[in-house]
């Protein structure tokens, strides 16, 4: 079954912070061979859509507010700049997303608002967590970051992650059961593994 | 409805005024949802005289700062509201938002179900602030301008703050409507005994000069205290100067060194009913602000029936007009001291303005009446919305199997 996919990232080519950035790209042109991808992602310059073929789509979008004070502000008025371009994408064009991918933190309120809005599953896929990559993971910067995490990890439908490590971190720092996580490695089958994710996910609405 | 405070949970003028809007909206007729913020005891779900009102955590970890929690607070009030958005959407016509508070859920909200949004700007942080300092601020404010360029309609409390969103906020005016605060004016009107009270603060038959209001600048309290003595040189009189502030030290040794102080009483913050009993009770009332984008004072001394001196700054001079319902005066000592004068000497002047205070305060500033106004603009938005493009049309032809 062609899919309809909705990603939404915060790190996309030519915007590349980390890994991340390179990950998603491949996702989504991979994905894009035989699913229609929709890739939500930020820059600091005003809006831009760009249609990479008929079946890969990137959104560009700017912060609405400016300047910001730290990353949790930055990110959640960003959040609902996001919920906009994806609410009208489903309004006024495809009226269909069959699953949302998000990575990391940055956006899972858009992905949890846009299932209970709109009853679209959602699979967030974590490339690393906050406890383990802060200095001081107890600072309240911190735990309003692994605050949004956890919304991330209750309220989607299964998690991925990239590593065996960040599997076992994401069930006990978030208390999810292992068998709402599923790591998968970087191998011939990785995407049809990550199909093979959003399929049973949708399968369970 | 949205606002970060509604009672118990009472931190400023937000709290009051949804609240009696919300329910002076339910008489009308209209089904109204409040989303707020928790408050301990209070429950997460209740019915106040037909107002749905939901509590949701407010997010209680600790946070680097207020902007931080205020962004934290947001995410859960709009997983919150999504759910009942999703339940009840057909019957839901328009998101109210209250300040800049409440930003990030209700626009990502109107998006989602794509509801036209209207938000009521109580006060701007350039106004707040006397101007825009550092980027906390900055933040702040560019958040206000968000609302304002999102919201379909703004409406603002008075002609003055409408010109400092546009000013601030670049609101363009003919998106902005002025409707007053309200107030109730049912607890100003109990039984009690008027002697007996005044006798809590002014032993034999003075007149008696009130300032309620915070003791700062901006209030103009300063000028009022300088205006004592010139007061007292006509008549026999005692002043109450309720309220905290910054300024109360240096306004109380002002007072001690002009040797007024046997006239002059600071009793600091005092609680409501006994606020309300005071402005019932005493013979003139002053409003001397310098800076005012509303002025509720002037509401609640007009239900007391109180005759009111005023500069007439800001918000003041759209709520009150001169030598009908209260006396306007320059923000000078002496002009201020002969406007009291003129109400304490002349009792028929006094009663002319109290009368034509009160009336026009049940007329244009009960809540029916601010509910009406308000229920207007909503019903313009839902008309404008259904003739407008930006809603949701009906699927043209789908292939897909999508209900």
């Amino acid at each position: 079954m062609r899919l309809t996919i909705a990603i939404l990232t915060w790190e996309y080519p030519p915007r590349i912070v980390g890994d991340m950035a390179y990950y998603v790209e491949k996702l989504a042109q991979e994905l894009s061979k035989e699913n229609d991808v929709r890739v939500i992602t930020c820059h600091d310059a005003p809006y831009l859509h760009e249609k990479v073929s008929n079946s890969l789509e990137i959104y560009r979008v700017p912060n609405p507010v400016k300047p910001h004070v730290n990353v949790v502000t930055w990110a959640l008025s960003l959040t609902s700049e996001i919920q906009r371009i994806v609410a009208d994408i489903y309004y006024d064009k495809s009226r269909k997303f069959d699953i949302i991918d998000d990575h990391e933190w940055q956006f899972v309120t858009a992905a949890t608002a846009l299932k209970r809005a709109f009853g679209i599953p959602f699979v967030l896929t974590f490339h690393s967590l906050e406890s383990k990559r802060s200095s001081d993971p107890s600072a309240p910067l911190s735990t309003c970051i692994k605050g949004l995490e956890r919304v991330g990890a209750y309220e989607s439908d299964k998690i991925i992650t990239r590593s065996k490590l960040l599997k076992s971190e994401v069930e006990s720092v978030h208390q999810v059961p292992p068998s709402k996580v599923r790591y998968i490695p970087e191998s011939t089958s990785w995407l049809g593994e990550t199909l093979d994710t959003y399929n049973q996910v949708i399968a369970h609405q | 409805m949205f606002s970060w405070e509604f009672p118990p949970r009472i931190i400023g003028g937000i709290a009051p005024h949804v609240y009696e809007l919300s329910r002076a909206l339910a008489r009308k007729g209209v089904l109204v949802f409040v989303v707020t913020c928790d408050f301990p005891g209070a429950p997460d779900y209740e019915v106040i005289d037909g107002v749905r009102v939901y509590r949701v955590d407010s997010y209680r970890f600790p946070t680097p700062d207020f902007a931080t929690w205020t962004s934290m607070m947001n995410v859960n009030m709009q997983i919150k509201a999504t759910e009942i958005l999703a339940n009840v959407r057909d019957k839901i016509h328009i998101l109210h938002a209250h300040d800049w508070l409440v930003a990030n859920a209700a626009i990502g909200l109107k998006h989602l179900f794509r509801l036209p949004l209207l938000a009521t700007i109580h006060s701007t942080e350039y106004g707040r602030r006397k101007g825009i300092h550092d980027d906390y601020q900055r933040m702040i404010a560019s958040t206000e301008a968000w609302l304002v360029k999102e919201a379909w309609r703004i409406i603002c409390c008075s002609k003055y703050m409408i010109q400092e969103v546009n000013k601030a906020l670049h609101g363009p005016e003919d998106k902005m409507d002025i409707i007053p605060n309200g107030i109730n004016t049912r607890p100003f009107q109990t039984t009690y005994d008027k002697d007996a009270f005044r006798t809590r603060f002014v032993r034999d038959s003075k007149k008696i000069v009130l300032y309620v209001g915070r003791l700062v600048h901006e209030k103009g309290v300063s000028i009022l205290v300088e205006s004592i003595p010139k007061v007292l040189q006509k008549v026999n009189a005692e002043f109450i100067i309720v309220g905290e502030g910054y300024m109360k030290d240096e306004l109380t040794q002002r007072v001690n060194q002009m040797g007024i102080s046997n006239k002059v009483q600071m009793p600091g913050f005092l609680d409501t009913e006994t606020v309300r009993l005071l402005f019932r009770s005493v013979d003139v009332c002053v409003i001397p602000s310098l800076y005012e984008p509303f002025g509720i004072v002037a509401l609640e001394a007009m239900a007391a029936k109180t005759a009111i001196v005023t500069t007439g700054t800001g918000g003041l001079g759209e709520i009150l007009q001169h030598n009908k319902t209260a006396v306007f005066a320059s923000p000078t000592a002496g002009s201020l001291a002969a406007a009291i004068c003129r109400v304490l000497k002349d009792e028929s002047y006094a009663d002319s303005l109290r009368k034509l205070a009160y009336e026009r305060v049940i007329s244009i500033f009960r809540w029916d009446a601010i509910a009406a106004s308000t229920l207007r603009v909503y019903k313009r938005i839902i008309k404008e919305y259904g003739g407008g493009s930006w809603k949701i049309q009906p699927i043209k032809s789908s292939s897909d199997n999508h209900a």
